[in-house]
């Protein structure tokens, strides 16, 4: 991939609708290499306008091009695509080296390369004991690293990831950014969806904010991390050993409150969003703690929409 | 607002990539969707509906010895028990399944995101659904076949040589063909099931009985026309009925060519139109 030219997608005033609802208004953009953060609350649009970009579904109006080719006319532009969908679905009847060789293969990789090639990815991707598993058997963690592993199965040169961490515990969180910084790095075009901004900003300076469908602000994210204010954060983590886990983070910097919620949940609150985030792996590795995944229960990006679409009260932008 | 996202790349450049070659794909996703199919738990079940043959003729030995010779049975299997009811259920649980799955599923878009072009989706995962679906079908023919050698039913002679050998090629077509239509149900519905429900047991088994023109409809009867009456009728009532009914009611029979012509035009046309319909499908917003 180095030394070669990046991929180059545009959109041109793209917009779609399914029926009455607007799920994307006049979208506008140009993107081509390096990590870009496709950044929007949940339904504001971010798979929609995905699905858009790499010509799942037609727009309503406007073209999305890849290279100047339309994605749609020219399917064999989908050897140049990885893309790794939002939802879990997985053929549950299939197992894990199965799909990785079957997917590996209609990407284009050749018969004789797909059998090593399945096996590196297994193997990068921490799947190689549950790889003759089925599918129907996989934890969402294993189902999200096997959907980034398609993905990249044929070293396609432009990647959509809705929402990739979703799900994955703090380490393979960690492995998982910074391998798609190394994409990025490689030259590689690579849009990642998310609603979490503290996620996005250790992958990206570039990011894309988006709200109701309409892109809201392109740029760096330091700009948009200045909107906004310190506000408190929850978080819910799903663990095998709540309790003790509370126990560590209550006595962490930025934790202002933490509780124990049925048999595998901490809720913490944090005063200090960013600092939290940041902070967390850590915190999570050195308590040795497997957390199996992390939500976000109040988003942390309603005040820098708030600010942006001026919907705070009294406020103007 | 900024726009200082890097933009770089050269307008139209490099002509497009080749898509995979459709053979290729077709055979790649038969491949997956048969391994797919195959470890299906309702498998099973089919699996035990299709000993209902080999059950009746047991108990046809048991209860009736010696009233119908094999290929007479063999004939009535066929006209009563496979081409109504087993073929049709099984391509039912198989076909619509086969590509309807895929889209209800979500795991669509895996497939949509490869450079393969969509007929050789649908074509490959029809293939699938098709070979298991006869897979099971000659399944429960050569338990038939164990049957009639080792049930005491006269053994094997040429009549019933003949009889079994056109009964397997009607089953097969009849599979097929079934199989085909309800792909082409799984392309357009959101619940296959519902429509080919009605298809079978609403349309088909109103009207492929019905003494006029109108059966010719249905699948059922050209599969049936495929099915030659063995020169014996059988001397119980209702062999005299059927025989009193087919006089009253004499028409000029359906040739064979004609019903084998019209099957293999039905498995065509679903296909193409099953096709056409997963290839302006779109992904959902759920999807």
């Amino acid at each position: 991939m180095i030394g070669t030219p990046p991929a180059r997608l545009e959109a041109d005033e793209v917009g779609r609708w399914f029926g009455e609802v607007m799920a994307i208004g006049r979208c506008s953009l140009a993107v081509g290499g390096g990590v870009i953060g496709l950044l929007g609350q949940n339904g504001a649009g971010k798979t929609t306008l995905f699905k858009l970009l790499a010509g799942l579904i037609t727009p309503s109006r406007g073209q999305v091009r890849l290279d100047g080719l339309v994605l749609r006319d020219h399917v064999g532009l989908f050897r140049r695509i990885g893309f790794c969908p939002e939802s879990d679905a997985l053929p549950g009847w299939l197992t894990g080296r199965e799909f990785l060789a079957m997917l590996a293969r209609l990407a284009g990789v050749p018969r004789e390369r797909v059998r090593p090639r399945v096996a590196e990815l297994l193997e990068r991707f921490e799947l190689t004991a549950a790889a003759n598993r089925r599918l129907g058997g996989y934890s969402k963690g294993m189902r999200q690293k096997l959907k980034l592993a398609q993905a990249v199965a044929h070293d396609p040169d432009i990647l959509f990831l809705d929402e990739p961490l979703n799900g994955m515990d703090p380490q393979s969180r960690l492995e998982a950014i910074a391998a798609i910084r190394r994409l990025g790095r490689e030259g590689r075009t690579v849009l990642v969806s998310s609603h979490i901004l503290p996620e996005v900003e250790q992958m990206t300076q570039n990011i894309v904010l988006i709200h109701r469908g309409k892109v809201l602000a392109e740029g760096d994210v330091a700009e948009i991390r200045d909107l906004i204010p310190e506000h408190p954060t929850v978080v819910a983590l799903r663990c095998e050993r709540p309790r003790e886990l509370a126990a560590f983070l209550v006595r962490q910097d930025h934790v202002a409150g933490v509780e124990c919620e049925g048999r595998d949940r901490v809720v913490v609150r944090t005063e200090h969003a960013l600092a939290f985030y940041r902070a967390l792996p850590g915190q999570l590795l050195a308590a040795g703690q497997a957390v199996e995944e992390i939500h976000t229960l109040d988003d942390n990006l309603e005040s820098v929409f708030s600010y942006l679409t001026d919907d705070s009260p009294g406020g103007s932008r | 607002m900024s726009r200082d996202l890097p933009i770089t790349g050269e307008q139209g450049g490099a002509p497009a990539p080749r898509a995979i070659p459709d053979l290729t794909a077709i055979l790649v996703v038969a491949g997956a969707a048969w391994r797919e199919l195959a470890r299906r738990r309702r498998l099973f079940s089919l699996g035990l509906l299709l000993l209902l043959p080999v059950v009746l003729l047991l108990a046809v030995r048991l209860w009736y010895p010696g009233v119908a010779p094999g290929d007479l049975l063999l004939n009535l299997l066929a006209r009563n028990v496979y081409i109504p009811f087993l073929l049709p259920i099984v391509a039912m649980a198989l076909g619509a399944p086969a590509i309807s799955e895929p889209i209800a599923e979500g795991t669509l878009v895996y497939f949509w995101t490869r450079p393969l072009n969509r007929r050789a989706l649908y074509l490959g995962r029809l293939l699938a659904a098709a070979l298991v679906a006869c897979g099971l079908v000659v399944l429960s023919l050569a338990a038939v076949l164990i049957t009639l050698i080792a049930g005491g039913f006269g053994g094997l002679s040429l009549d019933v040589m003949r009889m079994y050998a056109e009964l397997t090629v009607v089953t097969l077509l009849g599979t097929v063909a079934y199989t085909a239509v309800f792909g082409c149900f799984g392309a357009g519905f959101k619940r296959p099931l519902v429509p080919a429900l009605l298809l079978v047991f609403g349309w088909e088994n109103m009207v492929a009985d019905i003494p006029q023109r109108i059966q010719e409809w249905t699948l059922r009867f050209h599969l049936r026309n495929l099915v030659h009456w063995p020169d014996a009728k059988p001397t119980d009532l209702r062999g005299i009925l059927e025989e009193l009914v087919g006089r009253i009611l004499v028409r000029p029979p359906v040739p064979v060519w004609q019903s084998v012509l019209i099957l293999l035009v039905i498995i065509a046309v679903s296909t193409v139109v099953g096709t056409y319909l997963l290839r302006r499908r779109q992904l959902d917003r759920q999807e």
